[in-house]
């Protein structure tokens, strides 16, 4: 429905990302629950982990102009490496096309979107 | 007359004391009483061996005096500690008439009866080792200890050739976790229903994504929604966690089985349910 690329191995490789990235938020959610005996306040300390790996998720964050004393926090995020590889995995080998104006530019192929999240 | 640690001042409800007057309950105000709270989270918490209980045994006299009273009607091997004896009486009447009631009762007697039947089977088939193991390390004498072997399996030092192995522990666990995650329906047909809902939403709102600019954030953009829903979806597995806690401390603290292998199987399994989530 959504008109993402329809070859098989992307798709699986794109379930195998969503797996394991559910497995690995199960697991901390469940870390949570087991430090912090009260339900109340577990639940909230989980809902404010999972914020914050969201923040450096990447997409609401532009890494590269991070300030330098946390430039270690995406790595610290399986948000992130989950996102990226996602993204990565749909995206490549796609071109953009860019409408300015009326005219229709190839901006060519879109390793600026991806080398944006690959530190090389 | 009791030992001083764990004597607690009788809680009557009805104001007469519930044991007819046989221990006359006395707590010295200097002495330092442990509440009951703090007893249990002793019995709980702390890394136990299996003979250090915090909890007064009864003592001499009480066994005597209460003797004949207490003792199940099958005779010889004391298969529980009479409820009369330990526990410290501020029990209301009515329920020491529930528990005397019980204790004299015939199915009380039969599962007596089997326990001793199991326990003599057990006994048979056990290995000198092990009940010299045992001989020497209860220190809970006042049980009587028929033929060298005490009901009180439990409190094995290790997990001995008796005790379940961890692939027989992890099988069992496996199979209580999977019991409760499928007889709570309710849930999972939540869980199931918004993985349809949000698929159908997104591919409502995003359609078919073109080349363009516009195209690739809604790529993003439904990348991003599909962890985040995902990652807040897993807060609700904490609850299952919570619920159980109690009850896993206990068994725990009992020795039934190691944490590692609880954890284990309520992992596996949480993380199945949530696998089956993403298909």
């Amino acid at each position: 429905m959504i008109g993402l690329q329809p070859d098989f191995q992307i798709w699986l490789r794109f379930l195998l990302v969503l797996v394991l990235f559910n497995i690995t938020a199960a697991s901390c959610c469940l870390a949570i629950s087991i430090v912090v005996s009260d339900q109340g306040i577990a639940s909230l300390v989980a809902t404010l982990f999972m914020l914050f790996e969201m923040l450096f998720g990447g997409l609401l964050l532009n890494k590269k102009t991070m300030p330098p004393s946390f430039q270690l926090m995406p790595d610290l995020s399986f948000f992130n490496f989950a996102f990226e590889a996602l993204v990565v995995n749909e995206v490549a080998g796609l071109t953009m096309i860019d409408e300015n104006l009326g005219l229709k530019t190839e901006v060519g192929d879109n390793s600026n979107l991806t080398s944006r999240y690959r530190e090389l | 007359m009791h030992a001083a640690n764990s004597t607690v001042e009788p809680r009557n409800l009805n104001g007469n004391s519930s044991n007819s007057g046989e221990h006359a309950e006395e707590t010295s105000p200097s002495n330092h009483v442990l509440s009951i709270k703090e007893q249990q989270e002793h019995m709980l918490y702390s890394p136990k061996s299996p003979l250090l209980l915090p909890v007064s045994l009864p003592s001499e006299q009480d066994t005597q005096r209460e003797g004949n009273a207490s003792r199940t009607p099958t005779e010889g091997v004391r298969t529980s500690l009479s409820i009369t004896t330990t526990i410290k009486p501020f029990i209301s009447s009515e329920l020491m008439a529930l528990i005397k009631g019980y204790e004299f009762s015939s199915i009380s007697l039969m599962m007596s009866r089997e326990i001793r039947a199991a326990l003599d089977d057990s006994y048979n088939n056990a290995t000198e080792q092990d009940l010299e193991s045992l001989r020497n390390r209860t220190l809970w004498s006042r049980i009587e200890i028929t033929s060298g072997f005490s009901f009180f399996q439990f409190f094995k030092p290790k997990f001995s050739r008796s005790g379940a192995n961890w692939v027989d522990q992890f099988r069992i666990l496996s199979g209580r976790t999977f019991k409760n995650l499928y007889r709570n329906p309710d849930l999972l047909f939540t869980h199931y229903a918004i993985c349809v809902i949000v698929a159908v939403i997104c591919g409502l709102l995003y359609g078919k994504v073109d080349n363009s600019v516009s195209g690739f954030q809604n790529r993003l953009g439904v990348m991003f929604f599909i962890c985040a829903v995902f990652g807040f979806g897993c807060l609700s597995s904490m609850a299952a966690f919570a619920k159980e806690r109690l009850i896993f401390v206990r068994e725990r603290a009992n020795r039934y089985y190691s944490p590692i292998t609880y954890f284990t199987a309520k992992v596996c399994l949480s993380n199945l349910l949530i696998f089956l989530d993403c298909l």
